[in-house]
């Protein structure tokens, strides 16, 4: 079991390296003055060794520059803008398991009845979905048709919430004020709509996974060995059957991650949600290249980081990954 | 020893070609599908024909709506947006537009990928392990981020995009290439071949090669309507093709502050989005279906 | 007494073109303690016709059957529910791949407690007691060391072993074995059959044997079904069926195992049957062996009837002599 730990935790390592690599190899092309201040000098170093090694000790270090358009210190910045796109992804990311898997057990149960022809083409029509067109719809309806969810950012000015933790739901539960309570509900309603945005896709993907790693194992002896054993419908189903079906959902969840990240550049964009994506774009369009590479290697690090955590959470769920070592 | 009586019909096995098609129109969605994605591509390839207005054309008559509603006209059947033009012109044109760059995207990518794919799959283990590592972490990266910061780099406008585009889309085709390749070596048929002594060339082209075909369908597929989706998504953030063009997603982020006056000029781009990647999408689910590739 | 009974058992199997019969219109008796070998091919709905009995049939084949009794009671007057505790109480089965047959992300130990517990209950500590005699009884000499593992790291034979000793644990009245030996060692194949087979002569249990293979059932049953393409083509006590077959093919099925030693006689040729077993929405018109059949005459273009054959037991075939009371002797010689 350590062995394994140990060898997730080189494979992490040898991954970090690679990107650093490739991110530096992006800034090859960034303007000079951009590049300049991830080296030590204002001159470039003779050599590309010398100039990683010198971009290296930045990136370690957590000089990672300076905005070119607001002067602030960009991994500062990146943190403050990040706790806003955390609460989106894993409101978005919980939203569609809990919504996903259940649908597909119910789909996989009833193969090719009406059912599961509902859920798989609903899945088609999720998965294709234009999600800028699909939030832009959703706002049409409930927010400017019906008026019952806000149109944009995370609380209604009226509140004043002094960031604690970055986290909006946390932060006005924490607060003092008489309307904490209210401003809670409100963050919440604030939520619902660029969450379901964001969710659509990775639940349409989820429920399809899970079916069909479902269908599979409940086709299996040992889901029949259980039946004829005399065990209840539920125990085989949510004990036997999706234990086994887990492995293939959690690989899934560490590929989504990387999808959710690209949703939220144009759900933030929408939504006008103050966080990464937004900030990252905004630098686009400012040709801020400091904060873009920033951006760039502290989402895919965290990324990468996530994949390692779903990888070894994979060995626990499976004992003959587990045992194999 | 062959004495069994012959009054009884023999069976004709079916080509695998004529099997899938066979197994994709026993699907009613997917072969629907087809026909859909079949119209889509007619209407793109004779736009200009079909397409009653120039695209840019502006017009006094600005945001009339369409044909069905009540003040709509017939002249415009989709309507008109902001400047007057004619929605269903630049809707067709638009197609015409998306598909043309998602096919170049994907011919790219395709090309690109396939061959590095089977590069890395017949060679060594240290080259493919290097491979594979670097193709997981471009795979890790968020797509649309990696393709925001590349046409940052080499500025926005359409060419960059689907640049951008096609290189979020390479690794696809390697891992599916490479992971197909690796499949078929170890297999029989080819150790048979082996011993036969045909050369690597030969083998690969005449044994492995006709055998990866389904997944790497599969995947063209999939990276097609990738490429539509992703290239909308960079015209809607400003960064694909710019203002006049008629791309579906810079029509849409024009059309953004129409939303409550004007609401068609918003459904109606994405509609025509939606249903060219439904149809895609619903082409390679029954393609999968029809290939017995399963998930 | 009569432990299973079955009577015009039809399995069909609804695919996109349309509904496939697997099992046609199958009967079969069973007593106590009875050891009946069912013999086909692989595709003849052998195992299709097992699955049936145990009600584990996927939701796209339907079972119909005039009667399924099992041990004295009628399994179709019974509502699902009903039906599946009833039939875990009173039957268990075995599988062909044992690796497949327990699930691999439990242990040994939480699979036999689990069956235990539905079927005895009792505290935690005499559940482990009975599962540890139930494991020795299977012929596993350290239980206790097993009981820890998962089954991955068992080999074949265990893993077999444990799934018997599970299947044991609900105390079945009928045990179905479906080709509990195919996928093992040639050595551990007989260890295997041989436990079957004591252990269902001492449980007084029945044991149903499903096999393509004659060599397994000619020492140890008491009587034989022979199935092809879903029908039953004759079923008769062993002794009958091995001295004196009366189907073509089970006599082709005789005739194509190899003999050794002895019995072998130099430059003889095995027997090979022609062709394949036909697919299910491909059947012939008629007999189903018919274009395979070495004796196929005109008369087989139609339906033979399961027809009662003299001192013998029953038939499905034109060729064979039914008995006088039953009707229509047939002119043609017999084999």
């Amino acid at each position: 079991m350590s062995k394994m730990i140990l060898r997730q935790l080189l494979i992490l390592l040898s991954s970090l390296v690679i990107l650093t690599f490739f991110t530096f190899g992006l800034t090859l092309f960034f303007p000079i003055e951009s590049r300049f201040q991830l080296l030590d000098t204002t001159q470039a170093p003779d050599g590309l060794v010398e100039q990683y090694v010198s971009y290296i000790k930045h990136i370690i270090t957590g000089d990672w520059g300076f905005s070119q358009s607001r002067g602030t210190d960009v991994l500062k910045e990146f943190f403050i803008y990040f706790p806003a796109t955390v609460e989106l992804v894993i409101t978005a990311l919980l939203l569609a398991l809990s919504l996903g898997i259940p649908l597909g057990i119910t789909a996989a149960q009833n193969k090719n009845k009406w059912p599961d022809k509902l859920v798989v083409s609903s899945t088609l029509v999720g998965y294709s979905m234009p999600i800028f067109w699909w939030g832009m719809l959703l706002v049409l309806f409930f927010s400017l048709s019906l008026g019952v969810t806000p149109v944009a950012s995370r609380l209604g000015f009226e509140y004043d919430i002094i960031p604690v933790t970055g986290f909006m739901l946390i932060d006005t539960l924490l607060s003092d004020q008489p309307y904490a309570i209210e401003a809670f509900y409100d963050a919440l309603h604030h939520l619902i709509l660029p969450a379901i945005v964001l969710a659509t896709i990775p639940l349409a993907i989820f429920t399809r996974v899970t079916r069909s790693a479902m269908i599979k194992v409940l086709a299996s002896d040992y889901i029949r060995t259980a039946k004829a054993k005399g065990l209840s419908h539920g125990r085989i189903i949510w004990i036997h059957a999706l234990r086994n079906a887990m492995l293939p959902i959690l690989t899934i969840i560490g590929l989504q991650i990387s999808v959710l990240i690209t949703g939220t550049l144009i759900t933030e964009t929408i939504f006008s949600w103050p966080g990464v994506g937004k900030w990252l774009l905004e630098a686009v369009y400012r040709r801020d290249f400091v904060t873009l590479h920033a951006g760039l290697l502290a989402t895919a690090s965290l990324v990468i980081m996530i994949n390692i955590a779903v990888e070894l959470m994979s060995f626990y769920v499976n004992p003959k990954m587990r045992l194999q070592e | 020893m062959n004495n069994i009586p012959q009054f009884y019909q023999q069976r004709r096995i079916p080509s695998s070609a004529a099997r899938w098609w066979k197994n994709f129109t026993d699907n009613k969605l997917a072969t629907s599908a087809l026909l859909l994605l079949s119209l889509i591509i007619l209407i793109a390839i004779f736009s200009p024909f079909i397409a009653p207005y120039d695209p840019t054309l502006q017009s006094a008559d600005y945001l009339l709506p369409p044909s069905w509603y009540e003040d709509g006209t017939s002249a415009h059947i989709f309507g008109t947006d902001a400047l007057g033009r004619d929605l269903f012109s630049r809707l067709a044109h638009g197609a015409g537009l998306s598909l043309k760059l998602a096919t170049f995207v994907v011919a790219i990518a395709a090309s690109v990928g396939i061959f590095l794919g089977s590069l890395t799959a017949l060679s060594n283990q240290f080259v493919d392990q290097i491979t594979i590592r670097i193709m997981d972490l471009v795979l890790a990266l968020p797509s649309l981020l990696l393709a925001v910061v590349i046409v940052a780099i080499i500025g926005p406008g359409l060419p960059n995009a689907i640049y951008a585009v096609a290189i979020v889309l390479i690794p696809h085709f390697v891992l599916v290439t490479r992971s197909a390749i690796k499949n078929e070596v170890n297999k029989e048929y080819v150790t048979a071949m082996i011993l036969d002594g045909s050369g690597k060339i030969r083998l690969f082209c005449k044994s492995i090669f006709p055998n990866i075909l389904p997944p790497l369908i599969v995947q063209l597929t999939l990276a097609f309507s990738t490429a539509i989706l992703e290239i909308a998504a960079l015209g809607f953030l400003g960064l694909g093709a710019q203002a006049p063009h008629p791309e579906w997603g810079t029509i849409l982020s024009e059309s953004h502050n129409n939303i409550v006056n004007a609401p068609w000029t918003v459904t109606l781009p994405g509609l025509a989005i939606f249903f060219t990647l439904l149809s895609i999408n619903l082409v390679g689910d029954g393609l999968r279906d029809a290939m017995d590739l399963g998930n | 007494m009569q432990l299973l009974r079955v009577e015009n058992l039809s399995v069909t199997y609804h695919s996109s073109s349309g509904p496939l019969s697997i099992v046609e219109r199958l009967s079969l008796k069973m007593d106590e303690g009875e050891i009946l070998g069912v013999i086909g091919e692989s595709g003849s709905g052998k195992s299709v016709f097992a699955l049936s009995i145990m009600g584990l049939l996927s939701t796209k084949m339907v079972m119909r059957a005039d009667y399924l009794n099992l041990d004295g009671e009628d399994l179709m007057k019974m509502s699902a529910m009903d039906r599946a505790v009833y039939v875990a109480s009173k039957a268990a089965i075995i599988f062909q791949e044992p690796q497949a047959s327990l699930n691999p992300c439990f242990t040994v130990s939480s699979q036999l407690d689990e069956t235990l517990s539905i079927h005895q209950g009792g505290t935690r500590k005499n559940r482990r007691v009975r599962a540890l005699e139930l494991l020795d009884s299977v012929g596993i000499t350290k239980p206790e060391i097993l009981l820890k593992l998962y089954p991955h790291q068992l080999s074949g034979g265990m893993n077999q072993r444990v799934a018997i000793a599970m299947a044991l644990a609900c105390k079945p009245r009928l045990l179905i074995a479906d080709e509990p030996t195919t996928a093992l060692d040639v050595t551990i194949q007989a260890q295997i059959l041989e436990l079957l087979v004591n252990l269902s002569q001492s449980e007084k249990a029945g044991l149903m044997l499903i096999t393509h293979d004659f060599a397994l059932l000619s020492e140890n049953t008491d009587r034989i079904g022979v199935i092809y393409s879903g029908q039953l083509m004759e079923h008769a006590a062993t002794e009958n069926i091995l001295n004196s077959p009366r189907h073509p093919y089970t006599r082709a099925l005789l005739d194509s195992v190899p003999q050794l030693g002895d019995r072998h006689v130099k430059g003889s040729r095995l027997f090979a049957l022609q062709g394949q077993i036909p697919a299910m929405d491909q059947l012939p018109v008629g007999c189903r062996l018919g274009p395979r059949c070495p004796k196929a005459e005109k008369q087989c273009v139609n339906k033979p009837e399961l027809l009662s054959v003299e001192n013998h037991g029953k038939v499905r075939c034109h060729l064979a002599k039914p008995s006088p009371t039953v009707k229509k002797p047939l002119e043609q010689e017999e084999q």
